[in-house]
């Protein structure tokens, strides 16, 4: 059994012995667990990855005469300013601009790390005691009385693996992803990562000394949507952005999605006693995780095999039988060097580790948002299709128009694939002598509005008046048709009071 | 042996017939190569292919008649820009994106065939087509 005093005191007089989370596992697994934790004071992790929780709250200083800012923009990204005159808080997934990713918070934070000035413009109504209603300047990090980097939700404990079963390329936050389980992504450094080598919270705490993007921070509390029972426990940091370094923060613009940011952490673990060893030689094997499918837009993702961070780190895994490359979002390397980078600051005697003062929850909840209006959801509301096949005579096509008193029919080939669209104008278009074959008068598949059965009707509204239609095809499992949604049915269904 | 990349293009390839039909018209050009590598997009099939010097002229004659595209691998990353996260190593199936034994990423540009499934897929902005 060691103190915090102990080990702090082994820290000032260059004493103390340090290793990174990996080179503890080799180093139980050599000397054992009673050894090691007698041995070993420290144990440092690392993680680097993107965390869209992220943000700082600057301090301009006042202008004279004063303004009290109420909109204002950082290299034309809009920082939040529902605080005090020269106060915001800048978001990493604010981008500048909503019709492309190119520039986001994040980029102002590294920006503002790199030295380079930022243009400052802030609006304001004027007050007796703040008169002034405008102002734009250039400001570097230095000019700012404060700057300090305050994330909400860091250090992922874990996170899951995102494919994609669809037929189109989808880009998510787990970056591009391509169709038929083309490929895989995962973020998290496993064995590395903070809190698996501390899972039951008994040395990180509200108050420990971290590692931040390169400075120095601490912990302030759980993060949120901290759900430590199922694995997926979180930190809210923060720490002085004036310490930092843009090796370790770094903006990001995901295409598709939006903008964030990496930010770098790393946490000390003092070896107290033998259970924080022993959970400290944890194993990459050991920590498992889910793949998911992320096509589906809802928000439980179907689970389509279960592995652990060895497996996803080899680079390849097996999903449904099929062999497909896999890589990591988050950077490993960089992990492994604030790991070694806390590690060296510790041996020298520069990084202090601070005994928490408040434990972090082991039992917080993690809740789905309550929303009052239920959604109703397009398979709900779609009617069974009427399907012929792409090897049907034009004749017989009109004969199933007719027989089941519909003005359409959908073409699919022999695994219900869609494959093209006929309304009875298009068959008329045969009549008139315009096409001879199927092909020459349907509607191509390319050009075909289509919706998934577990879309919300919303969606379905928004498409149709996007696209200025009044019907869409519905797509199951396996990408197979299996209803026809149209507006009328949405008119119906508004009318029982279900949208 | 000379080594050509190639990108045999369709407007839309989706389905595995699609592709099928695609191989059957690259087969129908009749030409002597071995393929090295390709990769399935949703534009076409970009391969990677050597030919055999004394036939080179005349393959390279006959993929110009038929409108298809020779590539040089045009693909370059900014390692400045980079973080070495990885979120490109997946998408790239001719082993031209890896991860060394320190996770950091590698660019072998013989090994890339310009499919460019990578397109978009850097988070910093640092892979770039010329």
């Amino acid at each position: 059994m060691k103190t915090y005093e102990e080990i702090n005191q082994k820290i000032h007089d260059g004493s103390a012995i340090v290793l990174t989370a990996e080179e503890m596992i080799d180093f139980v697994e050599e000397n054992g667990v009673e050894y090691a934790a007698k041995e070993i004071d420290v144990v440092t992790t690392g993680t680097f990855g993107m965390m869209c929780s992220s943000g700082a709250f600057l301090n301009f200083g006042h202008t004279d005469p004063p303004i009290k800012m109420e909109k204002l923009w950082l290299n034309d990204v809009e920082a939040y300013h529902g605080n005090a005159a020269v106060d915001c808080y800048i978001g990493a997934t604010k981008s500048a601009s909503a019709s492309n990713f190119n520039y986001g918070g994040g980029h102002v934070l590294e920006d503002l790390l790199r030295g380079r000035k930022i243009h400052l413009k802030a609006t304001a109504y004027a007050t007796d005691c703040y008169p002034n209603t405008e102002v734009e300047t250039d400001l570097n990090l230095e000019d700012l009385n404060q700057a300090i980097l305050c994330n909400p939700r860091n250090a992922y404990e874990r996170y899951t693996c995102a494919v994609n079963t669809s037929n189109k390329t989808i880009y998510t936050y787990m970056g591009k992803l391509l169709p038929r389980l083309g490929n895989g992504h995962y973020s998290g450094s496993g064995e590395l990562s903070p809190i698996n080598n501390d899972p039951n919270y008994e040395t990180i705490g509200v108050g420990t000394h971290i590692f931040l993007c390169g400075g120095d921070g601490i912990i302030t509390g759980e993060g949120t949507q901290h759900n430590p029972k199922n694995h997926f426990g979180t930190l809210m940091v923060q720490g002085d952005m004036k310490s930092m370094s843009s090796e370790f923060l770094a903006g990001t613009s995901l295409a598709g999605y939006g903008n964030t940011c990496f930010i770098g952490l790393g946490v000390p673990i003092p070896i107290l006693n033998e259970n924080i060893a022993k959970n400290c030689a944890i194993k990459d094997e050991d920590i498992l995780t889910t793949v998911q499918d992320y096509s589906n837009g809802r928000l439980n993702r179907p689970v389509l095999a279960n592995l652990s961070y060895a497996e996803l780190k080899t680079g390849t895994i097996d999903v449904e039988g099929k062999e497909i490359n896999v890589s990591s979002i988050s950077s490993l390397s960089k992990a492994r060097k604030i790991a070694q980078l806390l590690k060296n600051r510790i041996k020298k005697g520069t990084f202090a580790l601070y005994k928490p003062v408040k434990p972090i929850s082991k039992s917080t909840n993690f809740k789905t948002m309550r929303v009052a209006k239920v959604s109703t959801f397009v398979r709900e509301v779609m009617k069974r299709p009427v399907i012929v096949s792409v090897k049907s005579s034009l004749s017989e096509i009109a004969k199933t128009v007719l027989e089941k008193q519909v003005n359409y029919a959908i073409v699919t080939d022999y695994d219900q694939q869609l494959i093209g669209f006929l309304t009875t104008f298009d068959l008329t278009k045969h009549v008139a002598q315009i096409g001879q074959n199927l092909e020459d008068i349907m509607i191509p598949r390319d050009k075909i509005q289509t919706i998934s059965a577990s879309e919300p009707v919303d969606l379905a509204i928004r498409k149709m008046q996007k696209f200025k239609i009044s019907s869409l095809v519905v797509i199951g499992d396996q990408n197979r048709v299996v209803g026809l949604i149209t507006a009328e049915d949405l008119i119906r269904e508004e009318n029982r009071g279900g949208i | 042996m000379p080594i050509l990349n190639l990108i045999f293009e369709r407007s839309r390839v989706k389905t595995l017939e699609d592709y099928g039909e695609l191989i059957q018209n690259i087969l129908n050009l009749n030409i002597a190569f071995n393929i090295v590598n390709y990769a399935l997009t949703e534009n076409g099939i970009a391969m990677r292919i050597n030919v055999p010097e004394v036939k080179l002229k005349s393959v390279v004659a006959i993929l110009k008649e038929n409108d298809i595209r020779i590539e040089n691998p045009t693909v370059s990353i900014n390692f400045d820009l980079c973080v070495h996260c990885g979120a490109c190593i997946s998408l790239c199936s001719s082993e031209a994106l890896i991860s060394n034994a320190n996770f950091e990423l590698e660019f072998n540009e013989n090994k890339c065939i310009g499919c460019k499934l990578c397109e978009n897929s850097c988070p910093r902005d640092a892979i770039s087509f010329r």
